[in-house]
């Protein structure tokens, strides 16, 4: 006979069992990577009798996490691009800002220190405009280095970021491990699914998924592999391996993410790492923060060095006789990092072509000695020259690679940052106001005699201009007394003579009033005497004579303060394409750009991964409704159990009194 | 779909959380402004805006070059008046010293005031602006440029001229050098000149010059000499570069000689022994002008060779400072159309200013009504965002249980 005993106190042993895992399921409704679980209940096996079977009550045959596995990756995958998505919308948006900030950016100190430049050729002796002019140079490459400096402390930050993020994977995979080790031993020990553990499993799961991309495979004895980069085995079982950072080998100042291995040498990973925030920090780095620095700093070397060449030609009276201007700016030579493990201890030596700086790119350049042939590889988009004789020095891109013939071995590589210390390299060299080369270092006139005009003719030689002049030049110049234009109505042009050895023609230049009065420019290029144009116009009687000479007190003389200011308009970088100004613009343009679509994306993909938690919460999420409608339904059934037992009780309490009598 | 209790809470934080981003970018514009307030909000306007910052600011440059041109300019034309005052006065002296009532005496009063409007003069040339400059030195402007040399003013500045960048592609010139306003002024506005001897005896005097034939070519200078033909009778004997001439004519009252093309009429008798020159007319200082003048109202007697020997000179000398009272006016003249050019540069520089300004407000500027709005519908989405949270919360099956 059934045991009605037995059949209801299964239903009550069901109920609690129910009702305990509800209560479980509310206490952690707030749980983060809770999944809701059921008991699963079944009908007892039935007693067989001759008049069929009788149920013989319930039981629990398990308690069942609700989960499904295809949205529990789908919300991994989302994690992972949307941490990706915000780092890169974070820092990019930081140099974003950075460039942006009229307190911070470039565009400010560039116009402030040409229109210092224009103030000084308005008035080209007033000392007080001159200083001005150095204080804007002043405040013009310490802003490059403002710049260059939050840029750097990006840098260290994303490193600073970089290793904590690897303590951080590495303390998860040690996490998942042991609870790998956990899940098997549970598993072993009751051949259930311990479902606490398993939620937790995947919780770390995904906040390993927030740092880097992962890859799980389920193995047969319950636990799991995670993979990261390439397939490289981060989590084997009870096993994990361990992440590392060490310098890169061509560039020590760089990060580079290791893997490592029992027994061997670590491998870099750093190219493999993708998704996750150290994903996003690599993505940053190589995307955003590299060359944008690289950008600045070819900015600062074009200035530099455009600034300089014009004011070398130009003359300054700063001490006991004039003299041609310095260099203006002073600003970092290319990096040559040779690569750790070169057998050679020789180098390539790289330095800027002055006379192709506009084809300056931000790129870096690997060079590498492969078979005894030299290569210079830009790696930006990885062209490849070879460099013919290595003797002779190889130009390229604004650069000058030069190779001393010294013991560099095959395989011996460098790497060239030609901009990557620019912005932060530069300087003022100039310190006194007099050193600026505002003026002309010749001046053309009519030559006189006493002070007294003689000239019969009304013909006009002026406006001295200079292409190419040294210091030797400009001495030889000197040494000549001047260069007397002589006109030769025969001819018709100018004979030109030293004025200290009038006998001699150096050179003729062919000028005809009849064509020419309305103006013309003459070049003018003697050996040894530098090369110059002058502006000749009128009638000159023949024999009539006008002096080009050295300007020794000229001091408000403003022609090379006018060209210095020009400089501003004029296209010195991208090939002559665009100004200073422009490129930066496109710097700030090409930042706001990335910035702009790291945000796009990072929304994007927030809401990508809002749904993927929606839809693993659909499934897996406890809902209190539902709960207190359990909770409602089990305390029912618990109540009617009991209410069975009571019937039987009496019952049998019935059948007992019936036998007493 | 099922939806969890927690689903509640996450979707109202999230989007509280989002709609405040929203204000908050909507109030940063209305605060600062500007549509742009990063360059990622739009990456080509904020190029385009920046590009048209620099060109703006470097108009602006051009204006207070401008400025700078045209102070140069009025000062310079301040001292072109004071010059050009002092030389009509030498003419006036001029004029009535060659009347013939004036007796040596006279001359000379008239030779002393010549002397300090010479000195007069020369301070003008020598004058400097606010920063100390001298105006007419060239280049070298931190040196005196006019100075007594010999008892000659000579000039020892420079020839160069300051230019200033007006606009991208214009530099326009701010001064004039003294050796273009004081030395290389032509003896006379007519291309030859004919002078007397200075130790002529006759009453002739050098009455003026023509071209009568431009194309043949002048292969002066002409040296006349009045001598005696043998027969009593006077002839001009004509000698030049390519000596002798050889050509002579007879001498009359009045004279006018033909060579080259080119007439020398003379006004008067000359005696045996007096010298013409005909040469082409040369640069020579205003300075040299006053002297030559001052001098010949010094030595002048009341003989009739002297009386001739000064008209020579002072007829010259009046060629000499009307050709000087030219040149003073085309330099001021000169000085006015820079002005001009500098007030058209200006005024097409301002009208640019003003585009561009325009351009780069449409780039970067807000629209306040629209921006208010938005304020608005964002606040409205914040309040909808918090009022659902408030509301949902407080539904649930417990609180009936």
């Amino acid at each position: 006979m059934v045991d009605i005993f037995q059949t209801s106190i299964s239903g009550l042993l069901a109920s609690q069992r129910q009702l305990a895992t509800t209560s479980h399921n509310i206490t952690n409704v707030n749980t983060e990577g809770y999944s809701r679980q059921r008991v699963e209940q079944v009908a007892r096996p039935p007693m067989g009798t001759g008049a069929g079977f009788v149920g013989t009550g319930t039981q629990t045959s398990t308690v069942t996490r609700m989960v499904d596995q295809s949205r529990e990756l789908a919300l991994r995958q989302a994690t992972s691009d949307a941490a990706r998505q915000n780092l890169l919308a974070e820092y990019n948006g930081r140099v974003d800002n950075l460039l942006a900030d009229e307190a911070a950016g470039l565009s400010g100190p560039l116009q402030d220190f040409f229109s210092a430049t224009d103030d000084v050729a308005n008035d080209p002796t007033s000392t007080s405009a001159r200083q001005a002019m150095l204080s804007a140079a002043d405040s013009l490459v310490s802003r490059f280095q403002l710049i260059d400096d939050r840029l750097r402390a990006l840098d260290e930050e994303s490193n600073a970021q970089i290793n904590s993020t690897v303590s951080e994977i590495n303390g998860l995979a040690d996490s998942i491990a042991s609870l790998n080790q956990e899940i098997v031993l549970a598993r072993g020990r009751t051949g259930q699914q311990p479902n606490d553990l398993l939620d937790q499993r995947d919780n770390l799961v995904r906040e390993l998924s927030e740092k880097v991309a992962t890859r799980t495979v389920e193995q047969g004895d319950g636990s799991i592999n995670v993979f990261i980069g390439n397939g490289q085995g981060l989590v084997q079982g009870s096993q994990a391996s361990t992440l590392g950072t060490q310098p890169n080998a061509d560039d020590p100042s760089r990060l580079d993410i290791t893997f490592e291995r029992s027994g061997k040498e670590p491998i870099g990973i750093s190219g493999q790492i993708n998704g996750g925030t150290l994903g996003g920090l690599m993505d940053f780095r190589r995307q955003v923060l590299d060359p944008t620095r690289n950008d600045l700093g070819r900015l600062a070397v074009t200035v530099g060095e455009t600034f300089n060449q014009q004011h070398r030609l130009g003359v300054q009276f700063d001490g006991d006789a004039a003299a041609l201007g310095g260099d203006f700016f002073r600003f970092s030579s290319p990096q040559v990092i040779p690569r750790q493990g070169n057998d050679g201890d020789a180098g390539v030596q790289v330095s800027f072509d002055p006379e192709s700086i506009d084809r300056l790119t931000s790129s870096d350049y690997r060079a590498t000695l492969d078979d005894g042939n030299w290569r210079v590889t830009r790696l930006s988009d990885g062209e490849s020259w070879p460099v013919g004789d290595p003797s002779e020095p190889f130009t390229r891109d604004g650069l000058v690679f030069s190779f001393p013939d010294s013991g560099a071995s095959d395989g011996d590589s460098f790497l060239i940052r030609p901009t990557a210390d620019g912005a932060s390299g530069m300087a003022v060299e100039i310190r006194r106001p007099g050193q600026i080369a505002a003026a002309n270092p010749l001046v053309a006139g009519e030559f006189t005699e006493g002070g007294q005009a003689i000239n019969t003719g009304n013909g006009v030689i002026e406006r001295p201009s200079v292409e190419q002049l040294s210091g030797e030049e400009l001495d030889a110049l000197r040494d000549t007394g001047g260069l007397i234009f002589t006109f030769n109505a025969d001819t018709p042009g100018y004979d030109i003579s030293a004025a200290n050895n009038p006998g001699d023609v150096l050179g003729t230049l062919a000028y005809d009033p009849a064509d020419d009065s309305a103006g013309t420019t003459l070049d003018v290029s003697l050996d040894g005497l530098g090369i110059f144009a002058v502006q000749a116009s009128g009638t000159p009687a023949d024999g009539d004579r006008f002096v080009v000479e050295v300007n020794e007190a000229g001091v408000g003389d403003n022609a090379n303060a006018l060209n210095l200011a020009r400089l501003a308009d004029q296209g010195s970088l991208n090939g002559g394409r665009a100004s200073y100004q422009d490129f930066y613009s496109s710097v700030v343009g090409k930042v706001g750009t990335e910035t702009q679509r790291a945000q796009t994306n990072a929304e994007a993909q927030k809401r990508i991964l809002d749904q993927a938690e929606a839809d693993r919460e659909a499934v897996s999420g406890v809902n209190l409704e539902e709960e207190a409608i359990n909770m409602l339904k089990f305390q029912q059934a618990f109540q009617a159990n009991a209410q069975v037992i009571t019937v039987a009780n009496s019952l049998f309490q019935t059948i007992l009194g019936a036998v007493q009598r | 779909m099922r939806v969890s209790t927690s689903q509640f809470s996450n979707v109202s934080s999230n989007s509280i959380l989002e709609q405040q981003a929203r204000l908050l970018k909507v109030q940063q514009q209305v605060a600062s402004g500007k549509r742009i307030v990063n360059p990622a909000d739009d990456p080509a306007g904020a190029t385009r805006a920046l590009n048209l910052q620099k060109t703006i600011a470097g108009q602006e440059q051009f204006q207070r070059n401008m400025d700078r041109a045209e102070l140069a300019l009025q000062t310079e034309e301040g001292a072109l008046d004071q010059a050009t005052n002092l030389m009509q006065r030498v003419r006036e002296l001029t004029v009535q010293a060659l009347n013939d009532t004036q007796t040596p005496e006279s001359r000379r009063a008239i030779a002393s005031e010549i002397r300090q409007i010479e000195g007069q003069l020369l301070d003008v040339a020598n004058s400097r602006n606010g920063s100390g400059e001298f105006l007419f030195a060239g280049s070298r402007s931190r040196e005196q440029p006019f100075a007594v040399v010999d008892g000659r003013v000579q000039y020892d500045g420079d020839q160069s001229e300051r230019l200033l960048q007006a606009s991208e592609s214009r530099q326009l010139p701010t001064n004039h050098t003294g050796f273009d306003v004081f030395m290389r002024v032509p003896e006379s506005e007519s291309p030859l000149v004919g002078e007397g001897g200075a130790g002529n005896t006759g009453s002739a005097r050098v009455d003026g010059t023509r071209v009568l034939d431009a194309t043949e070519e002048f292969a002066g200078p002409y040296t006349i000499t009045v001598q005696d033909s043998g027969n009593g009778e006077l002839e001009f004997l004509v000698t030049g570069p390519d000596d002798p001439v050889g050509q002579t004519n007879a001498v009359t009252a009045d004279a006018t000689i033909e060579i080259d093309g080119r007439q020398l009429s003379l006004k008067g008798t000359p005696e045996v022994g007096d010298t013409f020159t005909l040469r082409e007319s040369e640069a020579r200082s205003v300075f040299d002008n006053l002297g030559a003048l001052a001098d010949a109202l010094e030595a002048s007697g009341s003989d009739s060779g002297s009386r001739a020997n000064f008209a020579n000179v002072a007829n010259n000398v009046l060629t000499g400072l009307d050709a000087g009272l030219e040149n003073f006016g085309r330099v001021r003249s000169e000085v006015g159309a820079r002005l001009n050019a500098i007030d058209n540069e200006r005024e097409a520089n301002e009208a640019r200013v003003v585009d561009l300004k325009a351009a780069k407000s449409k780039i970067e500027d807000l629209d306040y009504a629209e921006a208010i709005t938005d304020l608005q519908l964002r606040q409205v989405g914040l309040q909808a965002a918090q009022q659902s949270y408030l509301q949902i919360q407080g539904l649930s099956l417990f609180n009936f249980l």
